[in-house]
């Protein structure tokens, strides 16, 4: 008896040499964001040869689709996921979803050149999504991710105790939503904070000093952001309702 | 030291290692694997 169910699916990926990356919620235990999470979210290459070693995972799991699309790469490459729920014991009831292209990220070849490969003392080696590309993952319009996006940034500066390579510090200043600490960053870091103001500019209330001004605007960049996602969605939620209805004719 | 910072202080492995020990009392403890309900997912369905 496997006693983490997705131990036992990131390890029948490995069998069949699936070409995964880990994100979402577990993603986010690796990182320390979070403790405890259910979800089984990967983002895969939707290459064919891949989708192959794909299905023979799934089949191994007695992962069943339970909703649409099936899994192809005509719906992954449009953005789609597609869901499935394990039959086998160890892994019975647990849903994977499977993606090949997430909002607001690079093209999968591009994550997993970056990705984080996680050896674990009971053998194995797990494919993980970059930092990098998981908070960027996270800019969606679900309240948890935003929770998530803020505590990945801020617990990297605080485990590195505002010190990094200069790229990193900068990835800090254009991605960090915690008030105090983007106020410290700008106070330690003026020059830096300047450039980035640039591009991001509610840096400037940081570099200000001005906490209030800095919520006000942090807020409304997480809203546009939202925004965004719920706009992305719209025409992919479209399609699903068709297919659903599709299915449901027979 | 708060969990907070224990939890963050831990290696990678470790904290995979720490969720494996959730995961067992969670099963134990009679817990499903279905999904977290999520009515903000944009496949949010049932």
């Amino acid at each position: 008896m496997t006693p983490n169910p997705i131990l036992k699916v990131l390890s029948v990926l490995n069998k069949y040499k699936v070409k995964y990356l880990l994100i979402g919620g577990q993603a986010c235990i690796i990182y320390g964001a979070a403790e405890f999470s259910r979800d089984s979210d990967f983002v895969i290459l939707s290459a064919p040869d891949n989708l192959a070693r794909m299905r023979k995972a799934l089949k191994a799991m007695k992962a069943e689709p339970i909703y649409v699309p099936i899994l192809s790469k005509k719906y992954l490459d449009i953005g789609h996921a597609c869901h499935f729920k394990c039959g086998v014991i160890d892994v019975q009831g647990l849903r994977i979803d499977v993606m090949a292209k997430l909002r607001g990220c690079d093209e999968f070849s591009a994550l997993w050149g970056r990705r984080k490969r996680l050896s674990l003392k009971t053998g194995g080696t797990l494919n993980v999504i970059s930092l990098q590309d998981l908070v960027s993952s996270k800019k969606t319009q679900r309240d948890k991710d935003w929770l998530m996006l803020k505590r990945l940034v801020a617990n990297d500066i605080i485990l590195k105790k505002y010190k990094a390579s200069p790229d990193r510090m900068k990835w800090w200043l254009g991605e960090c939503r915690n008030v105090d600490i983007l106020v410290e960053l700008a106070k330690k870091y003026r020059s830096l904070a300047k450039e980035i103001a640039k591009e991001r500019p509610l840096i400037s209330s940081a570099i200000k000093g001005d906490k209030h001004e800095l919520f006000t605007r942090l807020n409304r960049e997480e809203a546009r952001e939202r925004k965004k996602d719920i706009a992305y969605w719209l025409p992919l939620k479209k399609e699903l309702e068709t297919l659903r209805h599709k299915k449901t004719l027979g | 030291m708060n969990e907070d910072m224990e939890w963050l202080k831990l290696a990678p492995s470790q904290r995979m290692r720490e969720t494996t020990k959730l995961w067992k009392l969670y099963i134990a403890l009679g817990g499903s694997l279905d999904p977290e309900p999520d009515p903000q997912s944009p496949f949010s369905f049932k």
